[in-house]
């Protein structure tokens, strides 16, 4: 990221609220997270958005993506902190795939549609079938289909 | 320039993680203005040139207001920014004039790319906005300067320098006939109107180097015998020796084209860097920079 925007987005501390609403959403939900799994999804948080380039702010999409996928029937104590580090990778990735044609909100809700739904709880098909099939359907300029 | 405010030097610590949260909320703002408020991030390229904007528009400020980046982070930043943008909009205001001007002066001889860039350039101001991407340059500029504006130059205020520019080119143009200054051009390249070549470069050359041979700068026809003479009064010149040279052309070529004092440092500026080229060109008898 560039130097002056890495120093001021320091300066904003946006993870430290981002994940502090995640870790609320998931015990609201009876899911207690440790210091480690923590850590995981905050790193996780880091690398998606550097793998794809991006800059978040306000709180970001982790608050978001927790509460969208808190309740899914794929989703439990022990696997909970991967999935969210993983769905984390894939919402950014085709967040800058489909940059500017879908809001972030309709993106989160098609992903938890499909991820219940026909992916199965699979996060590979989630990517390589419903993401790509949404990417495709959107730069062809088709969001009736979402 | 741009990202100054990020980095200062002059503020402490304490001053720094204040201008730096304050900077980062109207960063915050533009982007969630940009995205219409729907998303919650943006590409990096989007985010630097959102930074930028606010930077250069708090710079706008800084330089308008005589105020300090240590005022910014102690003080109110969004009031600094409205006022920011307010100068911003003076300066539309400002090159809109000075556009008008240079329409009204621009020399009777075609150019494409000039036509084209000044019609950018107005449609640009048309739609030159203070919201998001104030630090862009309005406009597409394919028409090349004698003397290029700074790259440093952002915005509206790189705008306002090229049309300062042009206006000099302009006016220097039109103290030769437009005939003389149409020869030197068809000498050069006979479809010289449909290339992105300044008007201006090759006839203020041949009128330095008629100045150097003490003949009259106003015809701008030069030779082969003016070439050669030229060639014999260069050839043993060291670098120095020859900017100085032309530097003291350019003097006389701004007295004799009644050139205003503030515009000769350009005219000087230009003929100093003809020194390069006209050492690799001693071998060719100057061809190519007298033409």
């Amino acid at each position: 990221m560039d130097k002056a925007l890495s120093i001021i987005k320091t300066a904003a501390e946006n993870e430290k609220k981002g994940i502090a609403v995640c870790a609320k959403v998931l015990y609201e939900h009876g899911i207690t997270i440790s210091e480690a799994e923590t850590a995981a999804i905050v790193a996780a948080h880091t690398k998606a958005l550097r793998d794809s380039g991006r800059v978040e702010f306000g709180e970001g999409a982790l608050p978001a993506l927790t509460k969208a996928f808190v309740s899914s029937p794929y989703i439990t104590r022990k696997n909970c902190a991967e999935l969210l580090s993983e769905l984390q990778a894939t919402f950014y990735f085709f967040r800058s795939e489909c940059d500017g044609l879908i809001s972030d909100e309709k993106l989160i809700a098609f992903m938890k549609r499909e991820f219940n739904g026909p992916a199965g709880g699979d996060i590979g098909y989630l990517n390589g079938t419903s993401m790509e099939r949404l990417c495709a359907r959107l730069k062809g300029k088709d969001s009736s289909w979402i | 320039m741009e990202f100054s405010l990020a980095q200062s030097a002059v503020l402490s610590e304490k001053e720094q993680l204040l201008l730096h949260q304050k900077l980062w909320s109207l960063f915050e703002a533009a982007a969630n203005e940009f995205t219409n408020r729907e998303s919650s991030s943006v590409s990096e390229e989007n985010a630097r040139r959102l930074l930028s904007s606010v930077c250069f528009i708090l710079q706008e400020y800084l330089e308008e207001t005589g105020h300090t980046e240590r005022d910014l982070a102690l003080g109110n930043i969004d009031e600094a920014f409205k006022r920011g943008k307010a100068v911003l909009l003076k300066r539309v205001d400002e090159a809109r004039e000075l556009w008008n001007k240079a329409v009204l002066t621009i020399p009777k001889i075609q150019s494409r790319a000039l036509t084209d860039t000044m019609q950018g350039i107005k449609y640009g101001l048309s739609h030159y906005s203070t919201d998001l991407f104030a630090a862009e340059v309005p406009g597409s500029i394919d028409y090349q300067l004698m003397l290029p504006v700074s790259e440093k130059a952002l915005g509206i205020e790189y705008i306002i320098l090229w049309l300062r520019e042009l206006l000099l080119e302009n006016y220097i143009l039109s103290r030769f006939e437009a005939k003389a200054v149409r020869s030197v051009l068809l000498r050069v390249c006979p479809f010289y109107p449909e290339l992105i070549i300044n008007l201006c470069e090759n006839p203020l050359q041949n009128a330095i180097g008629l100045i150097l041979l003490q003949k009259d700068p106003f015809s701008l026809y030069i030779t082969h015998s003016d070439r050669l003479a030229l060639t014999e009064m260069l050839a043993s010149l060291s670098k120095q020796e020859c900017e100085d040279l032309l530097c003291a052309a350019a003097q006389k070529i701004c007295v004799r084209l009644l050139i205003p004092k503030e515009s000769c440092k350009g005219v000087e500026a230009f003929a100093k860097s003809l020194a390069p080229r006209i050492m690799a060109s001693i071998p060719s008898k100057l061809c190519g920079v007298f033409v």
